[in-house]
């Protein structure tokens, strides 16, 4: 007569798991599902982090591609006849031209000032592009005919206590008051603050902005650029997308070197994420190690107390396999509780935090779980629990049936 | 009909470096049908002598054949299968799986043979209706007296018609009243269906209730008792 095995192990299971200890059982659960929120919650955040940091790059500083002078060249020649060109191209939904240059802004109010870059965009075209008009959070943004007008950042605007300050500033400018730009050709100019900006990012918001007219008026450079800012229409932050739009521009024939936004941002994003990168998997690796340590130490426990049980189900002719595979049946159970559990736990953590958003340096964080990544740590916790379930529960089934009856 | 056939078997366990011989070469036979009791002093090696033949653990040397098969040449699965299939087991402390209710614990050797579910609960029920236990099967083992389980446990030994059913010391937990109860429980079993049974005691007075008694002495047979107490029957 035929003996099947397997379904007498899921029938132990079944009635180990209905009958067994309650509290043992949560418990067990509970620890399988934060294991499960501590490898996925780091991801969840560094990948919102990551999207933060894409976007801030693509709507502050480079667009979707970003042209700039061929090699040994400082500045792009004809500008406003590519811009011009750029803009009539299928798939562009704007397009900007910047001239940047250094200078040192000074606060005349109390003395303090700050070696910083000064770009000059027209401020109708950079609307097409970035979304700093967006972000004005006192007074105006620039119109195409401001001559004495600056648009600063909230950082670089500081506060009057500069202990307050995450960045060097200007010790507290308010819009309406004035600041002098010291150029590198000598020429020294006082503007009004017309508006100040906070987009939530560092590196953003100590940035200063005027008027093409205003810059053409002081370094008599025109239709040059520093870099043209090109936007596509479809606000994707697939970096494919970029590639395409930028592939696009060269058959149009674009000279100047064109990048895309992950290109010109490569080495910032390996360096900044990478080691992020490192941190993240360490994490995993850690949780997946605690976690089946945790489900050896429970299986370890579990199979221990019922020696005497396991040793009576050999001795009334229970298979071997038939014993190991109720508690991988058991194990298995409780993986899917515990993955099930601790999947909503990470939803409600993510839910909560996307409610009331934590403010990092790049802004606000509001977390994704990347289902991808969860999906992995899921089978690599089922892997490792059913080998951590499998080893103790064969030391027991291999055990001396008498030896193991005597407990 | 022989049923089991033991010829010079040893039992030694070793204790670091230290032999100690639990069974000195013992040679009997137990025919079908037979209620066989071993009793001997403590320590004697009656248990030892009822493990071996039960397939719950391996003799060091000497020869064991239950119905004919040569249990030495039988590998760790095959004695598993053979002891689900051929024989049935009472402990001294029943033995039952508490995870399991009254009903399943009896129907699991069953279940282990591949018969359907529907099946096995109903050879389950008729083993249970047996001992008088047709009113406890959704009980946990736990909520049954100590008389209950070791009937429990006797109608769980029978669930699959073994060849031999192997009982030790069943009644060493129980008080003599559920003690007689078991007993002539195994008698009857043994009268009405012919059932062979081995059973260790060290109670005098469950004598009366076997064919034959094998008296065990420092691991051999106490031939002189035998001859003397143990009603008759062939030893080797």
């Amino acid at each position: 007569m035929e003996i099947r095995g397997y379904p007498v192990s899921l029938y132990l299971a079944v009635r180990g798991i209905r009958r067994g200890n309650r509290g043992t059982l949560l418990l067990t659960i509970l620890l399988i599902a934060l294991m499960v929120v501590l490898m996925n919650f780091m991801v969840t955040v560094m990948g919102s982090l990551i999207t933060q940091y894409y976007q801030q790059i693509i709507d502050y500083q480079y667009g979707d591609v970003v042209i700039v002078p061929q090699d040994k060249q400082t500045y792009i020649d004809n500008a406003a006849s590519l811009v011009d060109r750029l803009q009539r191209i299928p798939g562009v939904a704007g397009v900007s031209s910047r001239l940047t240059t250094g200078v040192t802004i000074t606060n005349p109010q109390n003395g303090i000032f700050q070696p910083e870059s000064l770009t000059a965009f027209n401020p109708d075209d950079e609307k097409t592009v970035t979304k700093y008009n967006q972000k004005i959070i006192d007074g105006d943004f620039l119109s195409k005919d401001d001559s004495g007008s600056i648009l600063i950042g909230v950082l670089l605007a500081g506060n009057e206590d500069v202990t307050k300050d995450k960045v060097p500033s200007l010790g507290g400018v308010r819009v309406g008051d004035l600041v002098t730009v010291s150029y590198n050709n000598g020429v020294m100019k006082t503007y009004r603050v017309k508006g100040i900006f906070e987009t939530d990012n560092t590196l953003n918001d100590a940035a200063a902005f005027i008027s093409r007219t205003e810059m053409d008026n002081v370094l008599h450079l025109p239709g040059k650029a520093t870099a043209v800012l090109v936007r596509g229409t479809d606000p994707s932050l697939d970096p494919a997308y970029a590639l395409q739009l930028k592939y696009i521009l060269m058959q149009f024939g674009v000279q100047d070197q064109a990048k895309t936004w992950s290109e010109k941002g490569k080495a910032l994003l390996e360096d900044s994420l990478g080691s992020l990168q490192k941190i993240e998997y360490l994490i995993t690796l850690v949780g997946l190690v605690v976690a089946s340590m945790v489900v050896f130490v429970i299986t370890f426990i579990n199979i221990s107390n019922r020696r005497k049980q396991i040793a009576i189900l050999k001795a009334i002719g229970i298979r071997r396999q038939t014993i190991i595979g109720n508690f991988l049946v058991q194990t298995f159970f409780l993986c899917t509780c515990g993955a099930a559990v601790g999947w909503l736990m990470l939803e409600g953590i993510t839910a909560l935090l996307n409610l009331y958003p934590i403010k990092f340096n790049l802004g606000y964080l509001y977390p994704v779980i990347d289902y991808g990544f969860f999906a992995i740590s899921i089978l690599c916790l089922y892997l490792v629990s059913l080998i951590s379930g499998y080893l103790p529960a064969r030391t027991v089934a291999n055990e001396d049936i008498l030896e193991a009856m005597r407990g | 009909m022989t049923m089991i056939e033991i010829t010079d078997l040893k039992k030694i366990y070793r204790l670091g470096l230290v032999e100690v011989p639990a069974l000195r070469g013992v040679s009997l036979n137990v025919n079908k049908g037979e209620f066989v009791g071993i009793m001997g002093p403590s320590g004697s090696g009656k248990s030892t002598l009822l493990h071996q033949m039960g397939l719950l653990d391996s003799p060091t040397s000497g020869e064991l054949r239950i119905a004919g098969t040569d249990t030495s040449k039988l590998d760790d699965e095959a004695r598993t299968l053979f002891r689900l299939r051929h024989l049935g087991y009472v402990f001294q402390d029943y033995a039952l799986v508490t995870e399991l209710s009254v009903l399943e614990n009896v129907a699991i050797p069953a279940i282990a043979q591949g018969k359907p579910l529907t099946e096995c609960y109903a050879l389950a029920k008729k083993m249970l209706e047996k001992v008088g236990l047709e009113k406890r099967l959704d009980h946990n083992v736990f909520e049954i007296s100590g008389g209950e389980q070791q009937r429990v446990s006797i109608a769980r030994a029978l669930v699959n018609s073994p060849a031999i059913v192997f009982a030790d010391e069943p009644c060493a937990n129980l008080d003599t009243e559920n003690s007689r109860i078991i007993l002539e429980l195994f008698r009857s079993l043994n009268r009405e269906s012919g059932q062979t049974i081995v059973m260790v005691s060290h109670e005098p007075w469950h004598m009366e209730f076997f064919d034959r008694i094998i008296f065990i002495r420092d691991g051999q047979l106490d031939v002189e008792r035998i001859a003397k107490e143990g009603k008759g029957g062939a030893f080797s």
